[in-house]
């Protein structure tokens, strides 16, 4: 390499490290300061805390009742997950293995309901799940999350199981393996990595969602995280120690799944957004 | 072979009817439906009748509509030109880096696109505080305190201040997809340029861009509709004010909801989703022929 090629190199280098910074360190600042109460926030604003308090975290986690947001949070996305996970993966074998009559239509019909924006069907669908009943209980959100979440995912899968080769399932069903031993002993086991992928793009979709929970919810008892932050913020909002102990409690979850998955996050996130 | 038969037509039957019905009937059904209720009247959260095209000419002529669609328009032309302009400049300076800053930059500057949307809000709701908030607070700190003012408490600043957190959030994104285009770029092709003594600004005109076009769609697609439907970060940040200033079409959609109005919601989400659908077949359309 030249000396100007070096020199170009390092010149790049130092804007990503720069940029960098400023992307994380309104991150960093928000862990470092929900170790501090008022007092030392304002006399030690840029300084790591003297003393920690953990009490922040119990002050957020039982007074501001994330706990129990929390648990209507991870049950919720859990069992839509789950659910989401589940009906496409059957979907997309049924799709590329099952060769029915209409397949390639019932594809279709999925691919193009992710078109259709949600806030076109915000309105009826508050109307619809009232009418149910359903509006005042866990069900609301576990639905809306997993049927919102089956377009992706099913689309996701089919495109991958169109690349596991026929033989494969050929010598499955030589063997004696009929449409389940194919699904249970090829499918399944192939398509863990994607479903991987996929999980994390549901979950962090899941965790996240805000004007669906905001419309729809109107019981405090069972709102979920990204509400109920915000319920605690317009109540203990300057109090910015439980406030920063309150986000990160909402954060760590996803900040370890990235940590752990980061290829299969950004995997997720940019195939998921490259559906067209 | 015809127990075989059945057993697969069970099977089928398992596989494809539960999420089948579920997608017709929370998509279509349900869009079907957003675009009946548009045309009729709403009085107390019921409907009590067909009124033709009256939603449509209230949402219209609502006072807060004409403020809201100019807001939304500013965050799209915003959002659009920095964040796709960002997204590639940070990609190319990332593959120009040295492996290990390309490593950990490319992950850092990703982080912001997994975190809850409420987070971010709360988070920079907080930095944006008058009194004690962190950029203000730096801005004392490095002698330029007269710049220091409530961002989100001003009309003329509200939005932008916005309109960052926006773009703060969701460079990463665009970033990566150029990013992962630009890896397609072999090491053949950028020898190929420097024999014939290209310039760095050659090669990254004739070399990058190309090669990130197919993308360069996909990140208008994602950031134009993103914005007309912006809403989340907005909302939490100022609750659409100060005095409108924030205010977007999706919060008229969604206060019309609060507020039971549900036909003229309606006939704003049936309105919305027209200008969305125009949009990506305009972006497919300046798109096509030349791609595939």
């Amino acid at each position: 390499m030249s000396r100007k090629s070096r020199f170009m190199e390092w010149g790049y280098s130092s804007v990503i490290a720069v940029i960098s910074l400023i992307m994380v360190y309104p991150l960093l600042f928000m862990i470092i300061n929900s170790f501090k109460n008022n007092k030392e926030l304002f006399s030690n604003y840029w300084g790591l805390p003297t003393v920690f308090r953990y009490e922040n975290y119990v002050r957020a986690w039982v007074d501001g009742k994330l706990s129990m947001y929390a648990y209507n949070s991870v049950l919720v996305t859990v069992t839509a997950t789950l659910a989401a996970l589940i009906m496409s993966t059957m979907l997309s074998y049924a799709i590329v293995k099952l060769r029915f009559k209409g397949a390639n239509i019932v594809f279709l019909c999925i691919l193009f309901a992710m078109f259709i924006p949600d806030e076109m069907n915000i309105v009826p669908r508050f109307l619809l799940l009232n009418d149910l009943g359903l509006i005042g209980t866990h069900w609301n959100l576990f639905i809306v999350y997993a049927v919102g979440a089956l377009g992706m995912s099913t689309f996701i899968l089919r495109n991958f199981m169109l690349s596991i080769p026929g033989e494969l399932a050929e010598a499955a069903a030589i063997d004696g393996s009929g449409d389940w031993g194919v699904f249970f002993k090829i499918y399944v086991p192939l398509v863990v990595p994607v479903l991987l992928s996929v999980t994390i793009l549901i979950i962090n979709g899941i965790w996240g969602e805000y004007v669906w929970a905001l419309v729809s919810v109107t019981d405090d008892k069972l709102r979920t995280l990204p509400i109920g932050l915000t319920v605690f913020q317009s109540l203990h909002g300057s109090n910015y120690g439980p406030l920063m102990a309150g986000l990160c409690i909402m954060t760590i979850p996803i900040i370890v799944l990235f940590t752990v998955f980061t290829r299969q996050f950004v995997e997720g996130m940019t195939s998921g957004t490259v559906k067209g | 072979m015809a127990a075989l038969r059945t057993a697969r037509f069970w099977m089928i039957g398992l596989f494809v009817i539960p999420p089948l019905v579920l997608i017709f009937f929370f998509t279509y059904y349900l869009s079907f439906q957003s675009l009946r209720l548009a045309f009729f009247e709403f009085s107390s959260g019921q409907e009590i009748g067909f009124n033709g095209l009256q939603n449509f000419r209230d949402a219209l002529n609502a006072e807060r509509f004409g403020p809201a669609v100019i807001v939304t328009l500013k965050i799209v032309a915003v959002v659009t030109v920095f964040q796709i302009a960002g997204g590639f400049f940070l990609a190319y300076f990332l593959v120009r880096s040295n492996k290990w800053v390309q490593n950990i930059g490319r992950v850092a500057i990703f982080i912001p696109v997994v975190l809850p949307g409420t987070v971010v809000a709360i988070l920079w709701k907080f930095i944006y505080t008058p009194e004690g908030g962190l950029l203000n607070t730096l801005l004392e700190a490095i002698g330029l305190g007269s710049w220091a003012m409530p961002w989100l408490g001003t009309t003329e600043t509200s939005l932008y201040a916005s309109i960052a957190v926006n773009i703060w959030k969701y460079v990463g994104l665009t970033m990566m997809l150029f990013y992962l285009a630009m890896q397609n770029v072999s090491k053949d092709q950028l020898e190929a340029a420097r024999v014939d003594g290209a310039t760095a600004r050659q090669e990254l005109w004739y070399v990058y861009l190309p090669a990130v076009k197919p993308v360069l769609e996909i990140n208008l697609v994602l950031t134009v509709l993103g914005s007309l439907r912006a809403f989340d970060i907005y909302n939490m940040l100022t609750n659409g004010g100060p005095v409108g200033s924030t205010t977007t079409l999706t919060k008229l959609i969604v206060d019309n909801i609060t507020a039971r109005n549900y036909g003229e919601g309606a006939a704003m989400s049936v309105m919305l989703f027209a200008v969305i659908a125009l949009v990506t077949v305009l972006i497919r359309k300046s798109f096509g022929g030349e791609q595939k």
